[in-house]
């Protein structure tokens, strides 16, 4: 009977049949001359050399086999000083000297960029201005130029507000700091912080790409880093947007991701970066030093190298799930109607709510749990009550009736309905955001030209063939 | 005969927070005893380790995450817990987890 396996003898039977091999002095496989110093999969013996030319064949087809690069593009590499972006810089120099005539050179035009989120971090000025010098320092060596931006500026609302320097960095404090220190502060839990951090940077990102006019930016996250954001992204509720953000290439913003470093498992990762003499800065994150439950991410990442040193096809399996996961496409050029189910925040589709929807059974079962049958009828009435605002809110900006209906008051009350706005990942990040006033994005007035772009768009249904 | 024994240590990746931010260490062991990994560890563990032990090790071996390299090769190639150290040896300890 399937339910009456026993735990015990199960865990002995799955480990009796994962062969215990030894390796002690193999020889490489590849060239099967040198003795091996790398060992990947538990089971594959690799010389330096021959692990070295494995994964720069790895790296370029990655790239390769996407087509995403034109000749002489422009690209950015989002560098943050760990070793996985930084192993990403090395290979990049390498490719683009390559003198070897068997191997086409890559031919793009790499620039750095480097986003300095220290602030967040509570580090101190000496600490900030440590990695970003470590950080210049290694674009110099590598013979590349490099932007420096701060956090701050992912709350700018204009991109002529944003200081961006090339080559050289200084720790001023701008008008922005204590908005941001303030939105921090007023996060609830670590996982919304944490995933408000991940959508401000890529916010970030885009703004400072488009106005570097680079339509591609080579980000760094590497396969396991990218596996345990797969599971998170489950646990977090934006499985609908999988195939954008664990996938090779991410154009929801207009400006496209591509993660080159996505089939690099960690461990590959850090024989690269120690074989291609690649030093990282110590870079906390938020959750550094901190127990494995502090976050979804955190927790997740745990269970997946745990999981992973155990059983090396871990990795693989979850990335074949991802793979075979699509969201739908956005199309750039959209009207304004289709922008309209567009999330503010992460620029993923906003999914049709219907009556009969995952969603709509989540929010009903909160809602009696929270306050009982009696919440529930109050829901009902609420819901009727939401549309009844979606139909004032018709009135425009220059409303001028003080009445109780007009859209000024109603944009009060509707204050915490993101749904027209935000995707429910989002939602759920700003569900734990204490001051969104803070954020950058003119969420109230989003929300009534959307609901107001609705109504017109019903009203004139009925007279279109 | 010397009775030391010199075995340099290096910490990355984000090990270094661990060990109050210093990414290279070299030790000087008694060389009288046979010095295996697991004996190195524990010794890591009493003597340099600055916090959170448990974000380093667990059990008697290191943590998932952390990758070991004795004299650039993998010690899952040399025998991990069971590799005796020589004189001269070098350790590298390379955290591969987000944030270390």
């Amino acid at each position: 009977m399937m339910c009456s396996i026993n735990e015990e003898n199960l865990a002995a039977e799955t480990m009796a049949t994962t062969p215990k091999l030894s390796f002690k002095d193999a020889e490489c496989r590849r060239c099967q001359v040198l003795k091996a110093q790398v060992l990947l999969r538990k089971t594959d013996p690799y010389c330096r050399d021959c692990f070295m030319k494995y994964a720069v064949h790895k790296f370029r087809s990655t790239i390769g086999k996407a087509h995403a690069l034109k000749h002489n593009e422009h690209v950015l590499l989002a560098y943050s000083g760990g070793l996985s972006s930084g192993s990403m810089v090395q290979l990049v120099k390498q490719g683009l000297d390559s003198s070897d005539t068997n191997k086409m050179k890559m031919v793009f035009k790499p620039t750095l960029l480097h986003i300095d989120e220290g602030l967040i971090l509570n580090l101190s000025k000496d600490e900030r201005k440590a990695t970003t010098d470590f950080v210049l320092e290694h674009a110099k060596k590598n013979g590349f130029n490099i932007y420096i931006c701060s956090l701050e500026y992912s709350l700018a609302l204009s991109l002529n507000d944003v200081k961006l320097e090339m080559n050289s960095y200084q720790v001023e404090p701008s008008v922005y700091e204590s908005q941001l220190e303030r939105l921090f502060a007023s996060v609830k839990s670590l996982t919304a912080k944490e995933d408000l951090l991940i959508r401000l940077k890529q916010r970030l990102i885009a703004l400072l790409a488009t106005r570097l006019n680079h339509a591609k930016v080579f980000l760094g996250p590497n396969a396991t880093r990218l596996a345990g954001q797969l599971l998170s992204a489950f646990g977090q509720g934006r499985g609908a947007h999988i195939a954008q953000e664990i996938g090779f290439t991410d154009s929801r913003t207009g400006t496209v991701f591509l993660r080159p470093m996505r089939e690099f498992v960690d461990k590959e990762v850090a024989y690269l970066a120690h074989f291609l003499y690649v030093d990282s800065v110590c870079l906390p994150t938020l959750s550094s030093k901190l127990s494995s439950t502090a976050s979804i991410g955190r927790l997740t990442e745990d269970f997946v190298v745990t999981l992973q040193s155990n059983f090396p096809a871990t990795i693989s399996t979850l990335f074949r799930i991802s793979d075979k996961l699509k969201s739908n496409t956005v199309d750039r050029n959209l009207s304004d109607y289709e922008r309209d189910s567009l999330c503010l925040l992460c620029l993923s589709a906003i999914e049709e709510s219907s009556v009969c929807s995952a969603s709509t059974a989540r929010h009903i079962s909160q809602t009696i749990s929270r306050s009982g049958p009696d919440g529930l009828r109050n829901h009902t009435s609420q819901t009727i009550h939401t549309t009844q605002h979606k139909n004032s809110a018709s009135c425009n900006s220059n409303c001028i009736s003080q009445g109780k209906e007009c859209c000024k008051t109603i944009d009060y009350q509707i204050k915490n309905d993101w749904s027209t706005v935000l995707c429910y990942g989002c939602r759920n990040t700003m569900d734990d955001v204490k001051e969104p006033e803070l954020m950058p994005i003119n969420y109230l007035e989003e929300i009534g030209l959307r609901s107001r772009r609705q109504l017109m768009r019903q009203s004139v249904e009925q007279f279109l063939l | 005969m010397n009775s030391e024994m010199e075995v340099k240590l290096n910490f990355s990746g984000g090990a270094e927070l661990l060990f109050g931010k210093i990414k290279h260490h070299t030790i000087q062991l008694p060389s009288q005893e046979t010095w295996c990994m697991k004996k190195l560890l524990a010794w890591i563990k009493e003597n340099l380790l600055k916090e959170r032990p448990e974000l380093f090790l667990q059990g008697d071996t290191v943590r998932p995450g952390i990758l070991v390299l004795v004299n650039n090769a993998d010690w899952e190639l040399v025998g991990q817990l069971d590799y005796n150290l020589q004189n001269k040896d070098e350790i590298v300890f390379i955290s591969t987890l987000h944030g270390g």
